[in-house]
């Protein structure tokens, strides 16, 4: 081919852009060398090639790529119950905390006072004491730890203060008046579930709520 | 690992970024098959949704030259499917002759020197658009997307023979229909 006679033209975009093979090219270069009409053809064939290569992006009018990692529609409202539920049960947690503490504070020098008073908060919370009871049951406080058996095992005072008061007529009213407090009192948390409890339920539920807002965000 | 590599596994966040780096170039070159506007923007959307599901299945080496086989494929399906109701060919028959070189009339600037402001881009866009569709489709491969022939060969399912006759002759149609709006080619 190295003898090329006629013009090339049909091999001009292709040695143009690179794309033909070595003896292709070389005989191409070599017509081109000594032939004008060609040379300038192959320098317009380039400069449409620019024209069309500085041609700007066509904008679409909306966005073409389609949402495909959306949520489960069921994600958001576990988001919020897992938020909602994080409040209630850090709100619990401090309750019961502050209560706790607000018994053991208020409460009586001796362990024995102390359990006697949670038996009687015990015993209100669960509604079977009455503003009366109640009083009745601060007069009985001293001799309550009749109702709390464990306390015999942990304080030889209060051992010693159980067989005294036992006999008395105000620690038996106190203890028919109130059956659920000896259950109550034998916990070592007193009232309710432990503050604990209520923490790892707020650090769950938030837990929870923080990983479904973040596979919204990714969504 | 790279976005492909994450997409391909499943990540549809990797696939997202892929999709969005070649959105606005797959449109472009779709909206010059098809034409600007819906369909265009539907065969894009549509070409990306087959590519997500099809992607497990992808072994090539160029997310983007299978992108646009797929996207360009669709575009093409659209408009056999008008010519069909027209009862019209896709092109008419590619021809092995020489495409015909037009004489340029005096006057006008000369193409080796057009700057590429608004008036060349429109008067360029619209030389494009009477070019043959499968020709057009080759030429804007090359040219604007600057894939090799080797993958314009793959992406149009073609023979590579037929590529270099199919730019070669857009280009020259090109060339052809600005020197006939007035521009001066550098030989006349």
């Amino acid at each position: 081919m190295s003898g090329m006679t006629e013009h090339p033209d049909l091999l001009l975009s292709a040695y143009l852009d690179a794309a033909l093979a070595s003896g292709e090219a070389d005989a191409v270069r070599a017509h081109l060398d000594g032939c004008a009409r060609c040379r300038g053809r192959v320098a317009e064939l380039q400069a449409t090639s620019r024209l069309i290569a500085a041609l700007p992006q066509l904008a679409p009018r909306r966005s073409l790529v389609p949402r495909l990692g959306r949520a489960p529609v069921w994600l958001r409202p576990v988001r919020l119950l897992g938020a909602i539920g994080s409040g209630v049960f850090a709100f619990l947690f401090l309750a019961s905390a502050v209560i706790n503490s607000g018994s053991s504070l208020g409460g009586g020098t001796t362990t024995a006072e102390r359990l006697a008073e949670k038996g009687q908060f015990g015993a209100a919370a669960n509604a079977l004491a009455s503003d009366a009871a109640k009083g009745l049951a601060q007069s009985a406080a001293p001799a309550a730890p009749a109702a709390a058996p464990s306390a015999q095992s942990q304080n030889v005072d209060t051992s010693r203060n159980t067989t005294a008061a036992s006999g008395t007529p105000v620690a038996r009213a106190d203890a028919a008046s109130a059956p659920a407090a000896p259950r109550e009192v034998a916990g070592p948390s007193g009232f309710g579930p432990p503050p604990a409890l209520f923490l790892a339920f707020a650090a769950l539920c938030a837990l929870i709520a923080f990983v479904a807002h973040r596979r919204l965000r990714r969504a | 690992m790279d976005d492909l590599d994450r997409a391909r596994r499943g990540d549809a966040r990797a696939f997202d970024s892929l999709a969005r780096a070649h959105e606005r170039a797959l449109y472009s070159h779709v909206a010059r098959i098809l034409g600007a506007g819906a369909d265009a923007e539907d065969v894009v959307q549509d070409a990306f949704v087959s590519a997500w599901r099809s992607l497990p299945g992808f072994e090539g080496t160029s997310f983007k030259a299978w992108l646009f086989r797929i996207a360009r494929n669709r575009a093409i399906d659209v408009i056999r499917a008008q010519k069909r109701r027209a009862e019209l060919p896709l092109d008419p028959p590619d021809e092995d002759g020489d495409p015909g070189w037009a004489e340029p009339v005096a006057g006008g600037p000369e193409l080796t020197d057009i700057a590429a402001g608004r008036e060349a881009r429109a008067a360029v866009e619209a030389a494009l658009a009477v070019v043959p569709v499968e020709q057009r489709d080759a030429l804007l491969l090359r040219d604007v997307e600057g894939f090799s022939y080797e993958e314009i060969a793959s992406i149009t399912v073609s023979e590579i023979g037929t590529v270099k006759s199919r730019i070669h002759r857009a280009r020259v149609a090109v060339r052809n229909e600005l020197v006939a709006k007035g521009w001066k080619g550098s030989s006349g």
